[in-house]
């Protein structure tokens, strides 16, 4: 047997070492009181990793004998992820007090991204399973890391409980899926396999695996509570870069997939679907925390995005990604209102805190408000066009009955995303629940504002943004 | 010509309001903030003039056409223009608004800025809706116009209007989301019929959609409408709305707001799903009656004089909707008379009712009494406006409702019949309000002078009168106006449904239809 050294080339992970090399470095920069040099190491070598998405760019360079692609739609769905971290890495440098061990967060932080980058490229369910781990293990530290807090540190435990259990389920998957095919390649979906019924057990376990990482119903338990225990700068990455990541996962799946062998796949992607979009919707009613209703949205917003995965051949790979850009502006908005709000709080922030901050904030106010509407759905924000494209593109596929229960889905949510803005513009003044205001220019504020006009650009000139995906998506390669 | 083809008239039209709501946010003092209002309502209003001089009514199709695409990669272009349905309406919106500037002024006490914001991206929506040719841009006017409103009801009204505020958002946010879903499957149809995946409403028009998606699509978009008519089943959040909404929102709500449902009746439902408007005209006919009558008997028993208001809108709205599904040019030129009508009565009765409330600290007309003698303007205005509502000859409700039950009695007689009962007991909640109220004995209790109209007030309230009395005398300036645009929506559902589709899909044959197509005089 002769051993034929695979064609490694490393410039295929270019993005990743750079933020291997920051993560390394950063866990020698000492802490202390003046976290000098943590931040700003940590925030350029996102941003050289993002140069080096945009270097990659159109290049189409793929490595370790095809376990690694680099196609343009993984280079997207990479920047999106890093675009998100350096949000979250503003938050996380107004939230967080001066910790001894800050380094390690923000070198855990990259090593998420590592992982979530990875898994945006790999062609190879063993290699998705390794660098989910990566990410997952970051996360759970990332979670429980201000230990003064007790719920995060209960939250912490749960996610790690709960998240090695589903890990496991897609190991067992992954084994299956290997038995059936003779490969962890995720190219042998597009065969015809021998053994149907083995494989069909595989897909199942493995969306348990995938689908906890994104709380798509019914794996979504752990959600609320992460979200209410996490600091909000690490719930905020959670809310969304996972899912950024594990999507790309899904849409190599299911451009792979299709085989009408694996129909009961479908059902099983539709029914999640429309288990995240109704349970999400009806229990976020009836949160009082801020964290937990946007915990419950996210479920839902999951659910309305796999309607895109039911339409990969009418292009939902370009609606997901529409919906996803949009996500990060809208859902890193709301984290990042409610970081400004809750700001070293200790105690978790309830809607009826936000009373009367319209009379008190106008301009903050403002800004979750259009959040609010975003995520709700309603024009001229970029939350209605992603709706728009991705209902568009279901009920081409035919899925016009889970369009229609979508739309309910949709409406009930108005309840509970209006109600933040009622609170905020139509009660009287709250408690003294809220943290002193805010003087001054502060680089969160400038964040948020520069996010709410993104937002609202998404909702009045959305065809950059859809020429965008759309140039993308023809790209992205089934599993191949 | 003031203005020619290569200014967009419509975009700044639509658009002014809009930057005077920047404006206002640069302002710091309540002169400047009220000037800068009142300057860029104003300056609406006469912009909405102009297509009034240039409108050619003999000419068919859309005018003062600007189209650009929007998002191309969707079928979404930024399509402007107007014919003779919405000609009117946009000098409507662009006089209530200033209407409503006027009656807030020196008036708002809380979050001045944040009122007068709301109005004026309001009216940028409102007049967008009225203005837009392309389906997602009216929908996207057509939704980002109600958060305003939401906001108007919700912060500036009374006593329970956060309740008032969500309900009304979510009743009609419910409905319009069924829109996009028939919007959507119209593109797709578009699509299919070889028109291109297109948005652009002017290219459907040509289509012949199939019939068996013409039901399905006309439920859609009907409940869309039919919520912000409201046709009778739908009508529950609008009593809760109008009577919580400060003036200037209800005068809005009730001048405005409500003529867009019957708007997109009419710009959607009967141009391009005629067969399965020809289906439906008996149902929706018998919703229209039940309004009607069912507005007017709940009217009849309130006490509080908004909530009587906002009922007789039911009633009126009824009325619209039997007159333009009746399938005939009279009820057709009733229905979108009688819209600019309503909008100026029902409008200037709330900013009346809103003026007593503010003097006499109540709207129960059991407290009310004996305020002719002492207020003789207002109760003047009153009295004209009420006429006007309930349709007194020489007055502009006299013509629309002429029309409209001259439509109904060619549908059928006993439709008619029944859709008359309107100016009966019209009359009978209308004058025994302004009996109660303005007559009588004081039961207030409380025998202080009581102030009569303020300036601003009786500068809206004349110019509203002079309009009463313009359409009143020589309705003919509208209904030659509006001729060409009747004729077609009438020829939309008689036509095409029974002419060229019926060898392809044999239409069941509609007696009462072919009745009215052969006794129309005015078809001849």
């Amino acid at each position: 047997m002769n051993m034929i050294l695979p064609d490694v080339n490393l410039s295929s992970l270019l993005p990743e070492l750079i933020l291997l090399a920051g993560a390394t470095l950063l866990l020698f920069i000492r802490g202390g009181d003046n976290r000098q040099g943590i931040v700003p190491v940590a925030v350029l070598s996102v941003i050289a990793a993002l140069a080096a998405v945009c270097y990659l760019w159109d290049q189409g360079t793929s490595g370790f004998g095809g376990l690694i692609v680099k196609d343009n739609g993984a280079l997207l769905f990479q920047g999106m992820i890093l675009t998100t971290a350096l949000i979250s890495l503003v938050l996380s440098r107004d939230f967080l007090p001066a910790l001894k061990d800050a380094g390690e967060y923000y070198s855990l932080l990259l090593f998420s991204l590592i992982g979530m980058g990875i898994m945006t490229s790999a062609q190879d369910l063993l290699v998705i399973f390794l660098v989910m781990e990566i990410l997952s293990l970051s996360l759970y530290v990332l979670v429980g890391f201000m230990k003064v807090i007790r719920t995060g540190m209960e939250a912490a435990m749960k996610y790690f409980l709960l998240g090695s259990f589903s890990s496991a389920l897609f190991l067992l998957g992954l084994a299956l899926y290997y038995g059936a095919s003779g490969t962890t390649s995720l190219a042998a979906l597009a065969a015809p396999t021998s053994a149907p019924t083995l494989m069909l057990a595989a897909f199942a376990l493995i969306m348990v695996g995938l689908g906890f990482k994104i709380a798509a119903v019914p794996f979504h338990m752990w959600a609320p509570d992460v979200y209410e225990g996490a600091p909000v700068c690490v719930a905020a990455l959670i809310s969304v870069a996972p899912k950024i990541a594990v999507f790309a996962v899904l849409l190599r799946f299911g451009t792979a997939m299709a085989g009408p062998g694996q129909n009961l796949v479908w059902t099983v992607v539709l029914f999640m679907s429309l288990a995240g979009m109704v349970i999400g919707n009806f229990t976020a009613l009836r949160q009082s925390g801020v964290a937990r209703m946007l915990a419950y949205s996210g479920i839902a917003q999951v659910g309305y995005m796999l309607i895109g995965l039911l339409a990969i051949p009418e292009g939902g790979a370009s609606a997901i990604a529409f919906y996803l850009a949009v996500y990060i502006l809208m859902n890193m908005g709301a984290f990042a209102s409610l970081t400004y709000l809750s700001r070293r709080q200790q105690e978790t922030l309830r809607i009826d805190d936000l009373k009367g901050l319209a009379s008190r904030q106008p301009w903050h106010a403002f800004a979750l408000a259009v959040f609010m509407i975003s995520l709700a759905g309603i024009p001229p924000t970029g939350g209605f066009f992603a709706k728009f494209y991705l209902f568009k593109i279901g009920i081409e596929a035919g899925y016009l009955g889970v369009v229609l229960i979508a739309l309910v889905a949709t409406i009930v949510s108005f309840f509970y995303y209006l109600r933040v803005v009622m609170v905020m513009y139509m009660a009287g003044e709250g408690e003294e629940a809220l943290p002193p205001l805010r003087r001054g220019v502060s680089l969160i504020g400038v964040m948020i504002a520069a996010i709410v006009l993104m937002t609202l650009l998404a909702g009045i000139l959305p065809d950059p943004f859809i020429r965008g995906v759309t140039n993308v998506f023809p790209a992205f390669s089934p599993g191949i | 010509m003031l203005f020619n083809a290569d200014i967009p008239l419509l975009t700044l039209i639509v658009f002014l309001p809009l930057a005077g709501a920047l404006g206002v946010l640069a302002t710091r003092s309540r002169p400047w903030t009220q000037g800068v209002v009142l300057i860029s309502t104003l300056a609406t209003f006469l912009l909405t003039l102009l297509p009034l001089l240039q409108f050619r009514p003999e000419q068919a199709g859309f005018q003062f056409v600007e189209s650009v695409p929007w998002i191309a990669t969707l079928g979404i272009s930024y399509h402007l223009g107007i014919d003779g349905l919405s000609l009117f309406l946009l000098p409507l919106t662009g006089l209530l608004f200033v209407a409503a500037v006027l009656v807030s002024w020196n008036k708002v006490r809380l979050k001045e800025r944040a009122y007068f914001i709301s109005f004026l991206v309001l009216e940028t929506g409102i007049l967008g809706v009225f203005t837009s040719l392309d389906a997602i841009l009216f929908y996207v006017f057509w939704e980002a116009m109600l958060i305003p409103m939401f906001l108007i009801i919700g912060i500036w009204g009374s006593e329970n209007r956060r309740y008032a505020s969500i309900k009304f958002i979510i009743y009609t946010m419910a409905g319009s989301l069924f829109l996009l879903v028939g919007l959507i499957l119209m593109a797709f149809l578009s699509e299919n019929l070889g028109g291109g995946f297109s948005f652009d409403m002017v290219s459907w028009l040509a289509l012949n959609v199939p019939s068996h998606w013409q039901y399905g699509i006309f439920i859609l978009f009907f409940i869309a409408f039919a919520v912000k008519v409201p046709i009778f089943p739908f009508h529950t959040w609008l009593p809760d709305a109008h009577v919580e909404a400060p003036t200037a929102g209800s005068v809005i709500l009730a001048g405005v707001l409500l003529k867009m449902g019957v708007y997109g009746i009419l710009r959607f439902c009967l141009p391009l799903l005629p067969e399965a408007s020809l289906y439906f005209t008996p149902a929706i006919m018998a919703l229209g009656v039940i309004g009607v009558i069912y507005g007017a008997f709940v009217a009849f028993a309130q006490d509080d004089l908004k909530k009587l208001v906002a009922y007789s809108s039911v009633s009126h709205m009824g009325l619209i909707v039997v007159g333009v599904m009746a399938g005939n040019l009279a009820g057709m030129k009733g229905g979108i008379i009688q819209m600019l009508n309503h909008g100026l009565s029902t409008g200037a009765l709330f900013i009346l009712v809103g003026a007593l409330y503010e003097r006499k600290k109540t709207r129960d007309m059991n407290k009310l009494g004996g305020l002719a003698a002492r207020t003789p303007v207002l109760a003047t205005f009153f009295v004209i406006m009420t006429l006007s509502s309930l349709g007194l000859p020489g007055l502009n409700g006299f013509v629309g409702e002429f029309l409209l039950l001259l439509g109904a009695f060619q549908y059928q007689w006993w439709i008619g019949a029944l859709s008359a009962t309107t100016l009966i007991l019209g009359a009978v909640y209308m004058l025994w309000m302004v009996q109660r109220v303005f007559f009588e004995t004081d039961r207030s209790g409380r025998s202080e002078a009581v102030a009569d109209l303020f300036r601003p007030e009786k500068l809206v309230l004349v110019s509203f009168t002079l309009l009463v009395f313009f359409i009143g005398l020589y309705p003919s300036y509208i209904t030659n106006r509006i001729e060409f645009t009747s004729r077609q929506l009438v020829a939309a559902t008689t036509i095409k449904a029974a002419g060229p589709l019926a060898p392809v899909h044999p239409v069941p044959p509609n007696p009462a239809k072919v009745m009215t197509y052969e006794h129309d005089p005015s078809r001849r």
